[in-house]
């Protein structure tokens, strides 16, 4: 019964991975059949690569700064768009569209929007009688907006989840806490974020996942320049591999990634199921 | 509160997903085919946007050819992510029976492409490609389309705008002088693109092959890297970047933005082959546009850069089908069909015994090819590279551009990653 679910996932998903591995042991150039056994050079190179910790580094900011705006805006509109009304349906349909969206279309959305010449951004601005800004050419203006257009794209997610805990806890609950003196900020902080935590897990560990391993919006917005400024590790591996014909190279960089987002995954699971525990 | 299904209209995510997908796909490939008389189709993979000249004149040969022979031929045209998608193709032994081989015919792709030498055409080639796509026995693999050539390309409004003549660009300080002019115009003097990966790299390239004494390009080809040669080819950069000679939305600005600062002449100069001035023609058909050879460094004089072009196809060695493909690959060496294809890019053709029309870039030609006196250097990766280089090129390039990496940074990088490749080979 169980046989068909299996080979499928040992097809798609163990045969890759361990085949995944096995390349980053070696120098393969990603299109012939010239392989060789390069033992652990792949990963010492890592560890000195200035490019690869430049893309770790905004792997890191992608992941915990979307995660973290989207927590706190995807939190905030659920608690504002919770309950009836054709507003607030309407409302929770729009925020929630682009995550149906291609990070393509919506990163080709927002480059016309920043784009220097012919961006409707600057258009407002020259019209305002400034200057035009060339939004995308610092490296820390380039993060910000991808972290910002990323944030917009999959605050709905986390609104969704919210919206779903809300749900789940009872009115006699939110009741007998305004009996006890318990209103606005302090009934938000002790008790509805804390029956939050299931839907808080989740919310963080979906965010983050996807926020590790952002691609396409960098690969559209900035394509991962200026330079290497605004790299993943996701981008590093996808230009390592093909640009740069080092297949085993990128593999590496891919156990590596894996590696990340599994120990960061393992580490908040567990951290969330104590803290549910000891609350 | 309840989440009804009346919430998010399933019409409004179906509808979206679906435009979204078509949209993605549209953008990204386009397939043409026929109907095959009896026989299977050929598999062609060309890079090439779908709404190109290329395309254009591409899809009419194949189109003729068809009708003529019967043969059905599958046209998959692919902008970007060629190269990925190619190398992928490749790895997993799912090899189309042609392909673009888009200026990698002998490095990169020789060892999966048929033999052309014996072809009928080949002894027309021009010997300009010689050093890009023949080996050392002589041997070719592709059909060239075009000769690619490269050299200073200028918007005429512009440089009149700021009472520049292109004719005199004759030394670099010629240069800097017309450059300053047009930066005191209002005008952008140089346009490139950092979003897309390729504009910067040119730029080095165009410039390394003159930077590099003869001694230093065979050191680089036995296999010694000469990282001050490649610092002072950087350095240059790095001063154009601090004249602020480059465009201030280098970072977001695409290849399809040069052509448009061309066209409107709101840029002066650019450091990309023809075709970037036949793109801008489309926008602009009026506009006076050329190009003149780059000012000497170390050599003595002006020169341009030239080579194989995206319009090369070679067919794979493993094909099922052969004969049926290196039948249409003689198809598009019939002068009318191989001139067709040169003047779509606006190049010279690859075949010494094709003529052209160049349209409105016919002076350029003129001037500068068509008598044979400046001399054509090679593209320097293509031939003092490791394969695979490229790429880093276009990054070191990059990050001096963008002042997000220092010079000797950049030399660093190109070096360690030259090394790495040619220990590969």
């Amino acid at each position: 019964m169980y046989v068909p679910a299996l080979l499928l996932f040992g097809v798609f998903i163990v045969y890759p991975l361990v085949r995944g591995v096995g390349i980053a042991f070696t120098n393969w150039d990603g299109y012939t059949d010239n392989e060789s056994f390069v033992g652990w050079a792949n990963f010492r190179q890592l560890l000195t690569d200035s490019v690869f910790h430049t893309a770790l580094r905004n792997t890191l900011v992608y992941g915990f700064g979307c995660t973290l705006l989207q927590q706190v805006i995807g939190l905030a509109l659920a608690i504002a768009l919770d309950g009836g009304g054709r507003a607030k349906s309407v409302a929770r349909a729009v925020i929630y569209l682009p995550v149906l969206v291609s990070p393509v279309v919506m990163g080709m959305m927002y480059y016309f929007l920043v784009q220097y010449d012919r961006g409707a951004l600057n258009d407002v601005v020259t019209g305002l009688g400034f200057d035009r800004v060339a939004w995308l050419s610092s490296s820390t203006g380039a993060v910000v907006i991808i972290v910002a257009v990323n944030t917009l794209q999959f605050v709905g997610t986390s609104m969704i989840i919210y919206l779903a805990g809300l749900q789940s806890i009872g009115t006699e609950i939110n009741e007998a806490a305004e009996i006890d003196g318990a209103r606005g900020w302090k009934l938000l902080r002790l008790v509805t974020i804390p029956l939050l935590k299931p839907a808080i897990v989740s919310s963080v560990i979906i965010n983050l996942i996807g926020g590790l391993k952002l691609f396409d919006v960098i690969q559209v917005l900035t394509g991962g320049g200026p330079g290497y400024a605004t790299q993943s590790v996701s981008t590093l591996i996808g230009r390592t591999y093909f640009g740069q014909q080092a297949a085993g190279y990128a593999s590496a960089m891919g156990v590596a990634l894996f590696v990340l987002i599994a120990a960061v995954s393992v580490v908040l699971i567990m951290r969330m199921e104590r803290s549910g525990r000891t609350s | 509160m309840k989440l009804s299904p009346s919430t998010i209209s399933r019409r409004a995510i179906l509808a979206t997903a679906a435009t979204t997908s078509l949209m993605a796909s549209a953008a990204c490939s386009r397939s043409t085919a026929g109907d095959s008389a009896g026989g299977k189709a050929l598999q062609m993979f060309v890079n090439m946007g779908a709404d190109t000249p290329q395309a254009a004149a591409m899809n009419k040969i194949v189109a003729s050819y068809q009708q003529e022979t019967g043969q059905a031929i599958q046209v998959t045209a692919v902008s970007t992510g060629f190269e990925n998608q190619m190398k992928v193709r490749l790895a997993s032994k799912d090899i189309p029976d042609l392909f673009s081989t888009h200026g990698w015919s002998l490095l990169r792709y020789s060892s999966f492409l048929e033999r052309l030498t014996d072809r009928s055409w080949a002894a027309d080639v021009n010997p300009q490609l010689d050093s890009s796509m023949r080996d050392a026995n002589g041997d070719i693999y592709a059909f060239p389309g075009e000769t690619n050539v490269a050299g200073v390309l200028y918007s005429q409004k512009a440089l009149a705008a700021a009472g520049v003549d292109a004719a005199q660009l004759t030394s670099w300080e010629a240069f800097g002088t017309a450059a300053d002019a047009l930066l005191a115009a209002g005008i952008t003097p140089i346009s490139c693109s950092g979003k897309d990966q390729g504009p910067a790299g040119h730029i080095a390239d165009h410039l390394a092959i003159d930077t590099f004494t003869d001694e230093q390009l065979q050191a680089m080809k036995d296999g010694t890297f000469q990282a001050d040669a490649y610092d002072e080819v950087l350095t240059r950069v790095a001063q154009w970047r601090d004249g602020r000679w480059f465009n201030p939305d280098y970072a977001s600005a695409s290849q399809d933005d040069m052509a448009h600062a061309l066209a409107d002449g709101t840029a002066g100069f650019a450091f990309l082959g023809t075709s970037l001035l036949s793109q801008a023609l489309t926008y602009a058909p009026a506009a006076a546009l050329g190009f003149c050879p780059l000012p000497p460094t170390h050599g003595t004089e002006p020169y341009l850069v030239g080579g194989e072009g995206n319009l090369a196809f070679g067919v794979s060695k493993t094909s099922t089908q052969k004969e049926a493909a290196l039948a249409f690959l003689d198809h598009l060496a019939k002068p009318e069909n191989a001139a067709a294809l040169a003047e779509s890019t606006g190049s010279a053709p690859g075949l010494s015994s094709v003529q052209v029309d160049f349209g409105s870039l016919a002076s350029s030609y003129e001037a500068y090819v068509t008598p044979g006196k400046v001399p054509v250097k090679p593209y320097f990766d293509r031939v003092y590279l490791p394969n695979g280089a490229w790429d880093t090129v276009v990054a070191t390039t990059d990050s001096v551009i963008s002042g997000q990496g220092s010079v000797e940074d950049a030399v660093t990088q190109m070096q360690r990653q030259y090394e790495t490749l040619y220990g590969q080979q």
